[in-house]
């Protein structure tokens, strides 16, 4: 290209751009029917099925298959059946999510998708922008949930997830920590967690004695900084990383001979990886969005969602694992259903998202703290923030504190700016277990920990 | 002090699992001259076959037999006889290119073998990981951090034995050098590169079975990552030395936990240099070491006794043939819109759309690496610069995503040559290391940065509008992807034909005789970084649009080394192997994500499996294709005008004076078949496929 045709272009090119905009977003129902057939509503799903971290994402699809096929063997809803025809595998890799979202509206014609679990739902926007209702494990930081009104994270549409751990103040409140570290990869996710939980810490008087948010990713050696903790007399760490930093954090405390502090994981419930881990899990605390599967044991009948779910598990899926993953795609075909049931033979994707969105406490029988579908869609929390904390001990995961009669402790939010951070002392409305028991679950809540 | 033993301590078993990875890519640099970066990838085969065999109930030291003693030799043998056996004297990108293939393709095949679910808890070989065994100075030593540097003590002593008592090392880089020398000086030159490669391959085995427990499962990912990081104590050996390989591991090891055990936590400064400092130390390494400045592959000593190696034969160019041709691609372009607008699902109008935004990416490697021969292996964070340039400013100005798009090109051109600059003196696979270190560093330091990638929140970006025309739904973009590629591809074709291109092909035949006859290398090299950069960022900026929400994710370093793979198979001197490369990336993508999950690795497998064809076919996989085709059509076209000069086409001769007009140059002794079509096929059937360039 000779210098006459550069400097023609670059005279050009800012002219040709000078009438430019951009789009804003809007809203196209024009498949309102698709998929939706006399006998059968076919659905779809989509999973990071393969790619760095396939077992946090992968069971979302059968857990929601479980539940479905729950479904169908009880005859189906409103005289159809649900056909989960369409599960697709993103490979963790941005690009190939937003076009499988394409695939599954444009060329599976599924009426709704039930069951998303992947790193980076890129997909979103266009789902949202076709009214398409979808289901899914919200592990997205970056809000892609937000994206419409027909979107349907587990535990909400809005995770607010550098906002302030009030349970981690709560337990290092509980275990009188003198002195706690952060820890967390460098890597945004995993930051976040953190700041929220020294955010918590700062505004509770909890004293942080080493933060260290840059550990390299995946975590080979963790040394360094299990040293400095030991020298700053370190008495709980909370720890943003994924299950395998943990275990080495945890293995390389032992080592050193740091038994004796608190530890604070936001992953790592998983009881395959207890059966693997167990000897460095003892003592680990692990905060839950959902009641922990232990209660099916301890306090059958008071959480009738996870006995179905655990029954259902190992009825129609035998071997795999109750996993948090699982667990969301069978609360997310849950959703589903509900809706559906609600609006009867006429099935529309905007008459389901209305009957949704409607929806004040939905707690997927017993399994959630209630989300209120009328907000949830809107960046708010709140008005209460509902988790429940279980420990390692021995060979399982035990909850502990708790609101009597529930395994759920539930903060107000905001929460009151000073310590000490004080729980509600009654359970807010709807908050499962629905009716109060005096269940095993309860007392180990009201005992606390050993 | 003995705070800095407590951090020192710990830091020499980390550094001795760099070392020992480390080693095993000098090993084979001095062996064949390959970077091998699927290093990490065969440790990754032999972990799993440990894995699988102990899982299965086999006693450990027999999985141990089987994964490393045997499987490791056989795959080092196997990858030297197929592969780069016929690369030693090869140019740098034709070297680098297999491994790439085999670090995406080795994982691909192993996880359809064994599948790809959570390998938790590897076992190990070598005492109990997490058991304390003593304490040295008050620091606990685990049974992990003792195997580990026993072995790679151990592993490193026997090769420099090796190498002084057999004058092994001297043999292989005579090897490297001129094969045919050293085989005058009666060395088998094929037995000494099976063996480095045999020997680097069981080294690879034992990184893989020893190192799997520092991990709470065995994924491939960390193995590369672990390899990247010690590439920087590769560099610290110069890419020879064993000792100094070994010492520059443990320094870096140790070096990181004190630097980790003294920032001050919680600052900028922690946040930053901490999880940089491997690539800093790489990047600076690279720079300095005056050892790596000159391409190792010095030239053969005896290269001057054959004549030069042939330019490929251009393909057929019968009139008709060439009318033909042009007509048909013509016709398939027409196809190719007709059918994205009107006769595919919405999706593949996305996916085709997608094809067309990596094809502007990839004419950036066209560019740089096809026209100018610089091996860049951070295209893809380059890309991320204008995409992330349009984001923020979208974002925060409200800047229209076009003139954002040409805002981002700039800033990805401003990035390319400040790369470019300390880089100037580095060639062939020192280079390639060093834009891996800036793709590192832009990964782990810069994208997560609210201001840049903003992290894994990252940023939302519209779709553009001109005039009162709005792009914003598919099959729109679709248009406006398309006019951008059909600029910068009719850019890029001018600049190949300019004064520019010529010189940039000049630069890519010798660095030395361009300088000679005046042309000012410096210059070129920081142009040739900066217009690959403007285009790459041209096309980030373009896929932020399309995707409409970005991360640092979409344009990871792993990213960057994909597209060079897919670019060098598909065809990296041509503009049409760009476009081309771009649309079989995003549908092959495509029609994979419908596959049941075991079988997602076959995108993987295709392009790795078609990387290590490209030892065999540099000019790529489509162009070869492409000119076996229209060899045969001229032929065809050729036997049906008359049935003679069969053998023209064969020569490499294509003058005026063999452009046969119908009918001409029949021989009149010929026997005519009765039915031409016919004996057409007979006579297509018993051809031998076109010749490949003498030499080979």
């Amino acid at each position: 290209m000779g210098t006459v045709g550069a400097a023609v272009l670059a005279a050009a090119l800012p002219v040709a751009v000078a009438g430019c905009g951009n789009v804003t977003a809007s809203v196209s129902t024009s498949g309102n029917r698709e998929g939706v057939f006399s006998d059968r509503i076919v659905v779809g799903g989509l999973a990071s099925q393969t790619g760095p971290l396939p077992a946090d994402f992968a069971p979302v699809l059968v857990g929601a298959q479980v539940y479905i096929d729950m479904v169908n063997d009880e005859g189906g809803v409103n005289g159809r059946r649900i056909d989960f025809a369409y599960k697709l595998d993103d490979q963790s890799s941005p690009s190939v999510d937003a076009s499988a979202a394409r695939t599954l509206v444009d060329q599976d014609h599924v009426f709704a998708v039930v069951a998303v679990a992947t790193p980076s739902f890129s997909g979103a926007s266009y789902l949202a922008s076709h009214n398409v209702p979808t289901f899914g494990l919200n592990v997205n930081p970056n809000n892609q949930w937000l994206a419409g009104p027909s979107l349907y994270g587990n535990t909400g549409s809005y995770t607010n997830f550098s906002g302030p751990q009030v349970p981690a103040a709560f337990l290092a409140e509980q275990r009188h920590v003198r002195a706690a570290a952060v820890l967390a990869y460098n890597v945004a996710a995993s930051q976040q967690g953190c700041q929220g939980v020294l955010r918590a810490f700062h505004q509770y008087g909890v004293p942080v004695a080493f933060e260290d948010l840059s550990i390299p990713a995946p975590a080979s050696d963790l040394h360094a900084d299990v040293s400095r903790m030991q020298a700053a007399g370190v008495d709980m760490v909370a720890s943003c990383m994924d299950l395998g930093g943990n275990v080495l954090l945890a293995q390389t405390m032992q080592q050193a001979g740091m038994n004796g502090a608190v530890q604070y994981w936001l992953d790592g419930y998983d009881p395959t990886a207890l059966q693997q881990f167990g000897s460095a899990m003892q003592g680990v605390y692990l905060l839950l969005q959902h009641v922990p599967f232990e209660v099916a044991q301890l306090d059958p009948g008071a959480y009738p969602g996870m006995d179905r779910f655990l029954a259902a598990l190992a009825r129609y899926a035998p071997g795999t694992k109750p996993s948090e993953a699982a667990l969301a795609g069978w609360t997310s075909a849950d959703l589903f259903v509900t809706g559906l049931r609600a609006i009867g033979r006429d099935v529309t994707r905007s008459r389901l998202v209305a009957a949704l969105n409607r929806i004040p406490s939905f707690t997927a029988d017993g399994i959630l703290a209630p989300v209120d579908w009328q907000t949830a869609h809107r960046p708010v929390t709140g008005p209460t923030n509902c988790t429940a904390f279980v420990q390692v001990q021995g060979d399982r995961f035990v909850p502990v504190y708790g609101t009597p009669p529930s395994v759920f402790t539930c903060f107000p939010v905001p929460a009151p700016s000073r310590p000490p951070v004080q729980p509600l002392a009654t359970l807010p409305p709807g908050v499962p277990p629905l009716q109060p028991a005096t269940s095993a679950a309860g007392q180990a809540a009201r005992g606390g920990p050993p | 002090m003995s705070q800095l033993l407590s951090y020192a301590i710990p830091g020499v078993p980390f550094g001795c699992a760099y070392a020992l990875m480390a080693v095993g890519v000098v090993l084979t640099y001095k062996a064949s001259g390959v970077l091998n970066l699927a290093f990490g990838a065969q440790a990754y085969v032999s972990a799993v076959v440990l894995y699988a065999a102990v899982r299965d109930g086999w006693p450990t030291w027999a999985a141990f037999v089987v994964a490393v003693v045997v499987l490791g030799p056989v795959l080092g043998l196997v990858l030297d006889r197929l592969l780069f056996r016929h690369t030693r004297t090869a140019p740098p990108l034709v070297k680098l290119v297999p491994a790439l293939g085999l670090m995406i393709a080795l994982p691909a095949v192993t996880d359809m073998a064994f599948g790809t679910g959570p390998r938790r808890v590897p076992p190990s070989v070598l005492l109990d990981p997490t058991r304390v065994y003593f304490r040295l100075a008050g620091t606990a030593v685990s049974g992990e951090e003792i195997a580990t540097t026993v072995v790679t003590v151990a592993a490193v002593a026997v090769l420099a034995l090796v190498f002084r008592s057999q004058g092994l090392g001297l043999r292989m880089r005579a090897v490297v050098e001129s094969p045919r020398m050293t085989e005058l000086a009666g060395i088998r030159a094929d037995r000494v590169s099976a063996f480095a490669w045999m020997l680097s391959s069981l080294y690879a085995g034992l990184a893989g079975v020893l190192l799997a427990p520092m991990y709470a499962q065995v994924s491939s990912t960390d193995f590369t990552a672990l390899l990247v990081a010690a590439l920087a104590a590769a560099v610290v050996g110069g890419l020879s030395s064993l000792p100094l390989t070994l010492a520059g591991g443990i320094g870096l090891g140790v070096a990181q936990q004190i630097i980790g055990g003294y920032l001050p936590s919680g600052t900028i400064l922690s946040s930053g240099l901490r999880p940089a400092f491997p690539f800093v130390v790489l990047a600076v390494l690279l720079v300095t070491r005056r050892t790596l400045e000159a391409s190792p592959a010095l030239g053969d000593p005896l290269a001057s006794c054959d004549p030069p190696r042939p330019s490929l034969r251009p393909p057929a160019r019968m009139t008709e043939v060439a009318l033909g041709t042009r007509a048909f691609t013509a016709f398939l372009v027409f196809m190719f819109v007709v059918t994205a607008l009107l006769l595919v699902p919405g999706n593949w109008q996305f996916t085709l759309t997608q094809g067309l935004v990596f094809a502007v990416v990839f004419l950036s490697i066209t560019v740089l690496t096809g026209m100018a021969g610089q091996i860049s292996l951070c295209q893809a964070s380059v890309a991320g610069v204008g995409a992330f340039t349009v984001g923020q400013l979208a974002a925060h100005f409200g800047t229209p995503v076009l003139l954002g798009t040409l805002v981002g090109g700039v800033a990805a051109a401003i990035v390319g040559a400040l790369v470019s600059v300390p880089a100037l003196r580095l060639g062939g696979g020192a280079l390639a290391l060093f834009t891996l270190s800036f793709a590192l560093l832009a990964d782990n330091v810069v994208f997560p940065y609210p201001w840049a990638g903003n992290g894994a929140n990252g940023l939302t970006v519209p779709r553009p509008q001109v005039g009162g025309i709005s792009f914003g739904t598919d099959a729109a973009f679709f248009w406006v992807a398309l006019a951008v590629l059909l600029i910068v591809a009719g850019a890029v074709w001018l600049l190949r034909g300019g004064t520019l291109g010529q010189e940039l092909g000049a630069f890519r035949g010798s660095e030395t005789a361009a300088a000679s006859i005046g042309i000012d290398i410096v210059r070129l090299r920081v142009i040739a970084f900066a217009l690959s950069a403007c285009i790459a960022g041209v096309g980030g900026a373009l896929y932020a649009s399309l995707q409409q929400t970005i991360s640092p994710n979409d344009f990871n370093y792993q990213f960057s080394l994909v597209f060079v793979v897919v670019v060098a198979v598909v065809g990296i001197h041509s503009v049409a192997g760009a476009i081309e490369a771009g649309l079989a990336y995003a549908v092959l993508q495509q029609l994979v994500s419908t596959l049941p999950s075991r079988y997602t690795s076959v995108v993987a497998l295709v392009f790795g499996l078609a990387a290590l064809s490209y030892v065999r076919h540099p000019e790529g996989v489509v162009p070869y294709a492409k000119r076996w085709v229209l060899d045969r059509a001229e032929q065809l076209a050729r036997y049906l005008s008359g049935g003679g000069e069969r053998e023209a086409g064969r020569t490499g001769g294509s003058g005026p004076a063999e452009r046969l007009a119908p009918g001409a140059g029949q021989s009149p002794g010929e026997r005519r078949p009765r039915s031409r079509l016919a004996a057409a096929i007979v006579w297509l059937a018993e051809r031998q496929p076109p010749g490949e360039p003498a030499g080979r």
